[in-house]
């Protein structure tokens, strides 16, 4: 395979932590409707449902673990970290793009490389994703598989009932985060460059 | 003057009649106590029956069989007269008193128990002389110690149950254990600050009201608070700075299904349970006690055990919160619609993008 005009972008353990996640979102989504909405979806039985979501909970817990050391480790969280002073300019011309210059034929204001792999609404995106949100519903997962253990806690955040309903409400978030998310990712210069990209490791420049 | 002898006669043996102890009625407890009441009062245990024949009556008065107006006698209906000149001024041998001549629904019912099957008797749970109504009186945990705790260890078993001491604590063992009863969900005010639950009294003197508590918070007088007005009840909890929780069990409506105990066909499906459209929680009730020990039960909608003012109670499926599914299918329906129109966009300005490469290529 010619790497030329390629960018290695996404290394070895990030790509191993995005598709668990992925896979793990997925099947928490699909047990998480069947808890849910027991008496009207029957793909699987209830306790089968709560069995696989705790499972798969606990994998993504760990999971996201793996995210975390490696990239506070390696220090490539950097990437994350949008620059104060062109973020809000940044943002305003890729949301442009999307919105409009897409359609039209621009060029994506945004070039991926491997020290600034996300565009301004991506870095929007996934530092709330990824310190606020899949944290949050990871804490609320954990508190709901064992109540009794983590009864103080559920206490803290406000009983049990709110903590269902941050859990139910980031469900609900994440379900059609996937769906957007994937789609947005057809948007590269083919439909599948940016799925075969995250399974290489390798990005082409257009 | 004959005649004269025998009215007089007559009369005294009508007046006698009254004063002597009469057959059943006149054998009040005071006179049972002046023996019961010895502690040391003993039989021999080897006749198969109890040994201690000591009644405590401060408990016997606390009970449901005094609450209504039940006398010892009323039970052990073999004694008709108290004969003191006798050794034992009753029958000694006399039959248990049989608890069908009342409870002719309720033992029935224990007869196809696993508790009849095992000879575990109306006492072994009931207390000889202190029967207590349960229903109202105490939290489900309280319940399972003090009752099946008696001779269950209830942790022990159950491990295929996710979350037992969750559900320990806010299921009654009957709702699964007794399965032909009904169940409902109750209600009641718990103040965290003295951690203990409050009276009906405390609840309607708290609030500043007068009247019914249906008469307050039933404002459609359909006799069942709807799930919108339990969401007025909780506001005026907020609004009089009630420091109490509304806590949630799911019991057994204690009629006499609850008697039949089943091991073996016990709930162990969740979906029974765990299921928008449960039985199980279709009814509620707000319970309010009274000083004497009784419960008057508010009917109220089961769909209100997904109130946010009731915190900490939620059955997976069966409570949840149905403006929140609102919310998420605006959030899902929102997301395919984006992606819906921005790839229809996409698919409709295909032509420009092809006129502009072409132009560039030129």
């Amino acid at each position: 395979m010619s790497h030329e005009n390629m960018e290695y972008v996404h290394p070895l353990p990030v790509r191993i932590w995005h598709w668990v996640n992925a896979a793990g979102f997925v099947l928490l989504v699909l047990t998480g409707f069947q808890i849910r909405f027991a008496e009207s979806l029957g793909y699987m039985s209830f306790d089968s449902a709560v069995t696989l979501h705790n499972w798969v909970g606990i994998t993504v817990i760990f999971d996201y673990f793996l995210w975390f050391l490696y990239y506070f480790g390696s220090g490539k969280i950097r990437i994350y970290y949008p620059d104060l002073a062109t973020f809000i300019p940044r943002m305003i011309r890729q949301a442009r793009y999307y919105g409009y210059g897409i359609f039209i034929g621009d060029e994506n204001p945004h070039h991926m490389t491997a020290e600034n792999k996300f565009n301004a609404m991506q870095q929007k995106a996934y530092i709330m994703l990824m310190f606020v949100m899949v944290p949050l519903q990871l804490i609320t997962g954990l508190c709901l598989w064992d109540m009794t253990q983590y009864g103080d806690l559920i206490a803290k955040m406000g009983g049990l009932k709110v903590v269902d309903t941050i859990h139910v409400f980031l469900f609900y978030f994440f379900a059609i985060f996937m769906v957007v998310h994937a789609y947005l990712a057809t948007l590269g210069h083919t439909v599948s460059a940016h799925f075969v990209a995250m399974f290489t490791g390798w990005e082409e420049h257009h | 003057m004959k005649k004269k002898s025998l009215l007089v006669y007559g009369l005294s043996a009508m007046c006698l009649s009254f004063a002597l102890p009469g057959p059943v009625a006149a054998v009040s407890n005071e006179s049972c106590m002046e023996c019961h009441s010895d502690d040391s009062l003993e039989r021999d245990a080897s006749t198969g029956h109890l040994a201690s024949l000591f009644v405590d009556i401060e408990k016997f008065n606390a009970s449901v069989h005094n609450f209504d107006e039940e006398s010892c006698v009323g039970c052990h209906n073999a004694i008709e007269e108290l004969d003191w000149d006798s050794d034992v001024p009753h029958p000694v041998d006399m039959p248990n008193p049989d608890c069908a001549e009342c409870h002719d629904e309720t033992v029935p019912a224990w007869a196809g128990s696993v508790h009849a099957e095992a000879d575990i008797t109306c006492y072994d749970c009931h207390n000889y002389h202190a029967p207590v109504q349960l229903a109202g009186r105490q939290t489900v945990a309280m319940m399972r110690e003090e009752v099946c705790g008696k001779c269950h260890d209830a942790g022990a078993s159950h491990d295929w149950l996710p979350q037992k001491e969750v559900h320990f604590s806010t299921v009654q063992c009957t709702v699964c254990h007794a399965p032909e009863d009904g169940s409902h969900v109750s209600f009641r005010l718990y103040d965290v600050t003295e951690n203990r639950f409050l009276s009906g009294n405390e609840i309607m003197t708290g609030l500043q009201i007068s009247g019914s508590f249906m008469a307050n918070f039933d404002t459609d007088g359909d006799g069942v608070i709807s799930p919108a007005e339990f969401q007025d009840f909780g506001e005026k909890l907020r609004e009089r700075r009630f420091t109490t929780d509304i806590r949630a069990e799911l019991n057994s409506d204690d009629g006499p299904m609850a008697h039949k105990i089943v091991a073996a066909g016990a709930i162990s499906d969740c979906e029974i349970c765990h299921s928008g459209d449960s039985a199980l929680f279709a009814d509620a009730r707000f319970e309010l006690t009274s000083a004497d020990g009784e419960v008057e039960f508010a009917p109220v909608n089961g769909k209100a055990a997904a109130n946010y003012y009731v915190e900490d109670f939620y059955a997976l499926s069966a409570t949840r919160v149905t403006l929140l599914d609102i919310i998420g299918a605006l959030l899902i329906i929102g997301g395919f619609g984006v992606v819906i129109l921005h790839s229809g966009a996409k698919k409709f300005t295909k032509p420009l993008r092809e006129k502009r490469k072409a132009e560039q290529s030129h």
